[in-house]
């Protein structure tokens, strides 16, 4: 079990086997952490192509699922070829660059929006010992990183000079702007909680139990998850992209390889958002076994993929099922119903911390946080309800009483 | 990790990372076809002639979102250390959180009652 | 020497053959080749992107039956750049023509096209018409030909097979898009007088230069005079028939009983008008002739009776006269109660003028500029009188007698020429050029714009530019959400849509003027293809209004079967409906994949007694070509008592209380009763505003006043109200159907066998409650001809996008489409 526990751990040491065996131990000491470095550079950059492959053929085979069809099934035992043959065809697609476009700008936007998709791996914690990079304030560099992509967006719809591209490119920064925030502030409760914005230090906070399964960590989660997807234009969110209304969205000038950085990165940011809500609210690669039983029963990363593609299906549930949002319903979606329960919050988990711990807290917790999160929400959407039901005559289905008649 | 270099592992990740956008680009630079021709660089519009330029004045409205924006953003920069150390704080700490978040709140309010949050 | 030589190849083929077979990897050059044929085979994405009739069956090649996504091709990319293949299905247009190449042109190499059905490849039935081109390969390179009319979603998958393999052997260094050699730019071809390719302008100016006129052809369509009025009181001496008569004698004398029109009826309605009114007459037709000067008057009195609903305003080219023909009924009352009226209002033929009816039925203003399109009729007082189904700038007016097509051989089918001497040539061997077009005289083609926009949407962004940040956004014609080729052009504040100019015509294929040529049975698979989603109720529409001219009747079976079908059709034609409303709303094909399973399940019982999935023509005047088979009771059974209550209700129970598509739907698109009846509006559209108007009922045509069932009305008039009628209705379909089948008679199904008939001289106006709305056929024969006179379609469909701009000003862009999709229009009807 350790073994496998430790398995990249002991991959990366294998790897450093080499130039220790040929540098001088001296210059190695010197260069040991930049080559560990290194190394698990090239860990994420393989990981991440290999899981936007993955994420692709899952989607379209979750989907074609849903819809009762087979999806891809001609390359490849259940059609897991695809994402290769995608690849290899846009690889070898023409990409043009229309007159009418601002060259650089077109051109840049797809890698700038792929970069921070690839850094925000860094902090990401796949398992026991398994994180790039420790940062101390993890959080806030995943709030500033997931933002460039609005600027992407804004580069690819302006430079395209399309109108399609531009109103789609302003939708999407004015929807990731917003979710930006409820985004934030659901993020102060487990920051309170924890006491550090390391993502690291955040999953060890949650030993004694998962933060989702307090009042404050629940409501924290929806509203971190559904702003988290938001900010990923996935559906019911995927505004930006309606191609019911705006044909192909920000990306409709972009052909070949650079198209295939948009979805990349598009991916890439789903996935993250899952991870990430892992992270911080379901306990990231902890064992929820473990302190039950006394020993794990999974690796701490392949707990860390089971509960992320969890959430990830959860997405293309989304996708399979649900209409899409109004871009005006979706703002005030943020600002009017997130954000006061963002704020909200705060106090719950304030009130949370002062409650003497054990069954007490459980007890008063959930009934004064449910109850304050239950009425808030009947405050902010009483309006919209009264509103939508009633005034229409719902037809029902006659009530038939013949029965299958025998001439046949 | 000390965070010196944390931050610089960041700072080589960012070169790998653009090493790795750029990489599909610059390959399928030299295994692309290149035909290039008006009419294929002519700008979509659903199959019209393009005529039109859309880079001209944009609505307002996007502006008003980025205000909003702008102001609940740097408050979540204000809000986020507190929240690290709300623990050692106490509870005169949360008080006066609360009032920092009471004028956020009616700023908010003020926001919405004046219609400033509609997209139209 | 020679056998030496086959000899020799042969075995070289066959070494060739053998090394291919065996040695797999041969040089760098096989691995690439390898690889890149194989990416490119397995992951074909195709544009989104359908014309007409084939676009049905491309979709339904999505659909869980047929599932394209096993190739790896359902991504259906929704612009140009991300598209390898272009599925050219349906009707090439001529005003679609430039769109297309020009779409063409913007896909990134390499770039495939599927020519898919019979009119993409070489025009299809449409062949000879003013408006259509015959086939898409003039003007851009097709890499696989599929046949079918349309074909089979089983055919589109052959079809992309078929390209998989041709992609398989190709080559990289002899691939077209590797070489830096040629110019793959496809000419765009303009739009003048009629479809200029770029290519031929050399020849155009020289035929200019030269003055060559159009040869007129020796046989032009015979003329007839309109119907005159009828003089009641001095009737024509008619002698009776006597015993001395000689054979001829009598004979002559039949034939002039014959020959003379009925007496017309008056019915009460048109009575109220003949004593208020003393200058107008009944023609022999029994239509009223206003003079023109008190249309106006008498429309406002009509109004003021009650028959407060245009149903129907057309137009026909007599000998001596245009005339223009207004079809009045009730919206509140039954036909009994409140018999309709038509009247029509003749105009000289140099300057043809009448006045508008757009101040009092503002749903008059499409159907007056078809008129005017199609016959040249200037409506005074209307706002912007312009053409609506060809584009601007196009020369003549093809529905008048005089007008030549540019393939013109003969004025009715069967063509003569197609097998003169047993030789076969085509129509554009002999007449390349089209040798009726007429280039005016001033018309220069080097210097000519391009004519996409008619002038006066042009300068519709400067209408009001007080604010500057008006934006002007175009949807269409190829857009993923317009149902086709529509197109809408709007003047957006934001988002929010200010003004919005549905602009149509992009599938129009010349129906009524090959309906005029056709004998009068050749016309019911045309019919089939105007609401390519309800064939059987354009066929049982067609064959009322025939038999109404013809005094044909129906035996009890046939009318069963047609009810029967009737109703079938509208279940899945709202499941349809139902299913795109909610991908316009953005639920990624699932609803509507679900109801199209169910739809797959009705067709297959089309398919059971016509023969065919969607292009059923199974009805005929006096009954039904074929009689149900024996094997057609169990599923059919099944289908109407199990399986599709069943499933509607789930898809009621999934869809109707789904909280994002009320919030979305709910108070959208808002049309009152008033409104809607002003603008013509039918079927679910003019319920959902709360008019019990259901042609089925006012009516009771065929035999609906036997069955037990409810119209079904909504008070809001909203789209989600039109989703609930929908849904509703399907329901009542059912009950109808249950109905149908347990009281459905043995006998005849047909009253005789009709195949080329002549129908007595008159006119006919027979509508039938279509799933879209009142779908009318207006016919006028001369009664010599096998053929039509005139043959006019009021079709729901374009007549209920009036009313478009009125429900969409004031919402959002992302709720035009969801608007759009509560209409349910279909493109082939539209612009027929």
């Amino acid at each position: 079990m350790e073994m496998i526990e430790q398995l990249f751990v002991m991959l990366k040491q294998a790897a450093l086997a080499l130039p220790q065996a040929l540098l001088p131990a001296e210059l190695y000491a010197r260069y040991e952490g930049m080559l560990s470095l290194v190394i698990g550079i090239s860990a994420i950059l393989v990981f991440a192509p290999a899981t936007m492959l993955f994420l692709t053929w899952m989607e379209r085979k979750v989907v074609a699922r849903m819809q009762k069809r087979y999806g891809p099934n001609r390359v490849g035992k259940f059609g897991a070829l695809q994402p290769f043959a995608d690849g290899i065809k846009m690889f070898m697609k023409e990409d043009i660059i229309p007159k009418a476009v601002d060259p650089l700008l077109h051109s840049l936007a797809p890698m700038v929006i792929l970069i921070p998709a690839v850094m925000i791996f860094a902090v990401m914690p796949f398992g026991k010992d398994m994180i790039l990079v420790d940062l101390n304030i993890a959080i806030l560099f995943i709030m500033s990183i997931s933002s460039i992509e609005t600027i992407a967006i804004l580069m690819a719809g302006w430079s395209s000079r399309n109108a399609y591209s531009l109103i789609s490119s302003l939708r999407a920064a004015a929807q990731v702007i917003s979710y930006e925030i409820p985004l934030g502030f659901s993020m102060v409760a487990v920051l309170m909680m924890a006491g550090s914005m390391s993502t690291l230090d955040i999953v060890l906070a949650q030993q004694g139990g998962w933060f989702v399964l307090t009042p404050w960590g629940f409501l924290g989660f929806l509203i971190f998850f559904l702003s988290g997807a938001a900010e990923v234009n996935r559906t019911p969110f995927d505004v930006p992209e309606a191609e019911s209304e705006l044909v192909a969205g920000f990306h409709t000038e972009y052909s070949g390889m650079k198209f295939g950085l948009f979805y990349m990165a598009e991916f890439l940011g789903a996935f993250a958002i899952a991870a990430f809500s892992i992270t911080f609210f379901f306990g990231g690669w902890l064992d929820p076994f473990e302190p039950l039983l006394g020993f794990a029963i999974l690796p701490s990363w392949l707990w860390f993929m089971l509960k992320t593609y969890v959430l990830v299906f959860v997405f293309f549930w989304f996708r399979g099922t649900l209409p899409r949002l109004r871009v005006d319903l979706l703002l005030n979606f943020a600002w009017k119903y997130l954000l006061p329960m963002a704020l909200l919050n705060i106090p719950i988990a304030a009130l949370w911390f002062y409650l003497p711990a054990g069954p007490i807290r459980w007890v008063a917790g959930w009934a004064i946080g449910g109850s304050l999160i239950f009425g808030m929400h009947q405050l902010l959407t009483y309006h919209r309800v009264k509103k939508l039901y009633g005034r229409y005559e719902r037809p029902s289905r006659p009530v038939v009483t013949e029965s299958v008649p025998l001439k046949s | 990790m000390s965070q010196e270099l944390a931050w610089g592992s960041l700072g080589i990740l960012m070169i790998f990372a653009t090493i790795f956008a750029t990489l599909p680009i610059a390959g399928a630079f030299f295994f692309r076809p290149r035909k290039a021709h008006d009419g294929k660089e002519s700008t979509y519009e659903c199959g019209l002639h393009p005529k039109k330029d859309t880079w001209n004045q944009i609505n307002i409205q996007y502006y008003l979102f980025a205000l909003a924006f702008l102001i609940f953003s740097i408050e979540i920069l204000y809000v986020y250390p507190w929240a690290i150390n709300f623990q050692k704080l106490g509870p005169i700490a949360l008080l006066e959180m609360f009032i920092f978040l009471g004028v956020l709140i009616v700023g908010l309010a003020y926001a919405w009652r004046k219609g400033g949050l509609e997209w139209k | 020497m020679t056998e030496l030589r086959l000899v020799q190849e042969n075995a070289d083929q066959f070494l060739e053959e053998e090394v291919r077979r065996h040695v797999s990897i041969t040089s760098i050059d096989k691995v690439l080749d390898t690889l890149n044929n194989w990416g490119r085979r397995s992951s074909i994405w195709p544009m989104q992107f359908g014309l007409a009739c084939c676009a049905i069956e491309m979709i339904c090649t999505a659909s869980a039956r047929f599932d394209v996504a096993r190739f790896g091709a359902e991504l259906f990319r929704a612009s140009p750049r991300q598209a390898d293949l272009m599925i050219v299905s349906g009707t090439v247009t001529k005003r679609m023509v430039p769109m297309i190449v020009r779409l063409y042109n913007q896909m990134p190499e390499p770039k495939y096209v599927i020519s898919m059905g019979a009119c993409s490849t070489g025009g299809g039935p449409f062949k000879e018409g003013y408006s259509v081109v015959s086939g898409i390969d003039e003007f851009i390179p097709v890499d696989v030909y599929i046949t079918g009319c349309p074909p089979t979603p089983q055919a589109l998958l052959s079809g992309l097979i078929e390209l998989q393999e041709k992609i398989d052997k190709q080559h990289y260094r002899a691939t077209r898009w590797y070489h830096k050699d040629g110019n793959d730019e496809r000419p765009v071809p303009l739009l003048g007088p009629d479809l200029v390719d770029p290519r031929q302008i050399e020849k155009i100016k020289q035929a200019q230069a030269e003055n060559i006129q159009p040869e007129t052809p020796a046989e032009l369509p015979p003329y007839m005079p309109a119907f005159a009025p009828y003089v009641p009181y001095v009737p024509e001496p008619i002698e009776e028939e006597t015993p001395d008569m000689t054979e001829a004698e009598k004979k002559k004398l039949a034939l002039k009983k014959k020959k003379m029109a009925p007496p017309p009826s008056v019915n009460s309605s048109m009575q109220v008008v003949l004593d208020q009114f003393h200058e107008i007459q009944v023609s022999t037709a029994s239509s009223l002739i206003v003079p023109a000067s008190l249309l106006h008057n008498v429309v406002l009195k009509l109004k003021d009776m009650g028959l407060n609903y245009l149903a129907n305003l057309t137009s026909v080219d007599f000998e001596d006269a245009f005339e223009v023909v207004y079809n009045f009924t009730s919206a509140h009352k039954t036909l009994q109660e409140m018999p309709d009226v038509t009247l029509v209002v003749r105009t000289d033929k140099l300057k043809p003028s009448v006045p508008s009816l757009t101040p009092i039925w503002p749903g008059a203003d499409f159907q007056e500029r078809e008129v005017y399109d199609m016959m040249g009729i200037r409506f005074e007082g209307h706002p912007h009188l312009r053409r609506i189904l060809m584009w601007e700038g196009f020369e003549g007016f093809p529905l008048r007698k005089d007008y030549l097509e540019p393939y013109y051989e003969a004025p009715a089918k069967i063509f003569p020429s197609r097998w003169r001497e047993g030789q076969h040539t085509f129509a554009e061997d002999k007449n390349i050029w089209g040798r009726n077009v007429k280039y005016p005289e001033k018309w220069d083609p080097e210097d000519f714009p391009y004519n996409d926009d008619d002038p006066e949407l042009a300068s519709l962004g400067a209408i009001d530019h007080l604010s500057e940040s008006l934006m002007e956004v175009n949807m269409g014609p190829h857009h993923p959400s317009t149902h086709g080729v529509f197109r809408m052009k709007m003047l957006l504040d934001g988002e929010t849509v200010v003004r919005l100019y549905p602009i149509m015509g992009y599938l129009h294929r010349n129906h009524e003027k090959i309906g005029e040529r056709n004998s009068w049975i050749m016309n019911f698979p045309y019919t089939d293809r105007l609401d390519y989603l309800t064939p059987m109720a354009n066929n049982h529409g067609y064959a009322l209004a025939v038999e109404k001219l013809a005094g044909i009747t129906v035996p009890e079976r046939a009318e069963y079967i047609r009810v029967i079908m009737a109703e079938l059709n509208r279940i899945s034609s709202h499941l349809w409906g139902q299913g795109f409303l909610f991908n316009e709303l953005g639920a990624f094909f699932t609803p509507m994949l679900y109801a199209s399973q169910e739809r797959e399940m009705i067709l297959d019982l089309f398919e059971m007694v016509s023969g065919a999935r969607i292009m059923c023509n199974y009805m005929r005047f006096g009954g039904v070509a074929y009689d149900l088979p024996e094997e057609f009771y169990k599923p059919f059974n099944h289908l109407v008592f199990e399986r599709l209550p069943r499933m509607i209700e789930e898809l009621d129970r999934f869809l109707t209380t789904n909280e994002i598509a009320m919030e979305r739907t709910q108070g959208l698109g808002v049309l009152s009763a008033e409104e809607a009846i002003a603008y013509s509006c039918s079927g679910p559209v003019l319920r959902s505003a709360g008019v019990a108007y259901d042609v089925r009922k006012q009516e009771g045509y065929s035999i609906y006043d036997r069955f037990d069932f409810n119209v079904v009305t909504q008070q809001r008039g909203d789209v989600y109200a039109r989703y609930l009628v929908r849904l509703g209705e399907m329901y009542e379909s059912l009950s109808i159907l249950r109905q149908a089948i347990k009281d459905l008679p043995e006998g005849e199904i047909i009253d005789k066998k009709q195949w080329n008939m002549r129908v007595p001289a008159g006119q006919a106006y027979a509508s039938v409650e279509s799933p879209k709305g009142q779908l009318g056929y207006y016919v006028v024969s001369d009664g010599k001809g096998g053929n039509p006179y005139r043959y006019h379609v009021r079709s729901p469909s374009f007549i209920n996008l009036g009313a478009l701009e009125k429900m969409c000003k004031g919402h959002q862009v992302a709720d035009v489409v969801v608007v759009l999709g509560s209409l349910d229009i279909v493109m082939g009807e539209v612009d027929r």
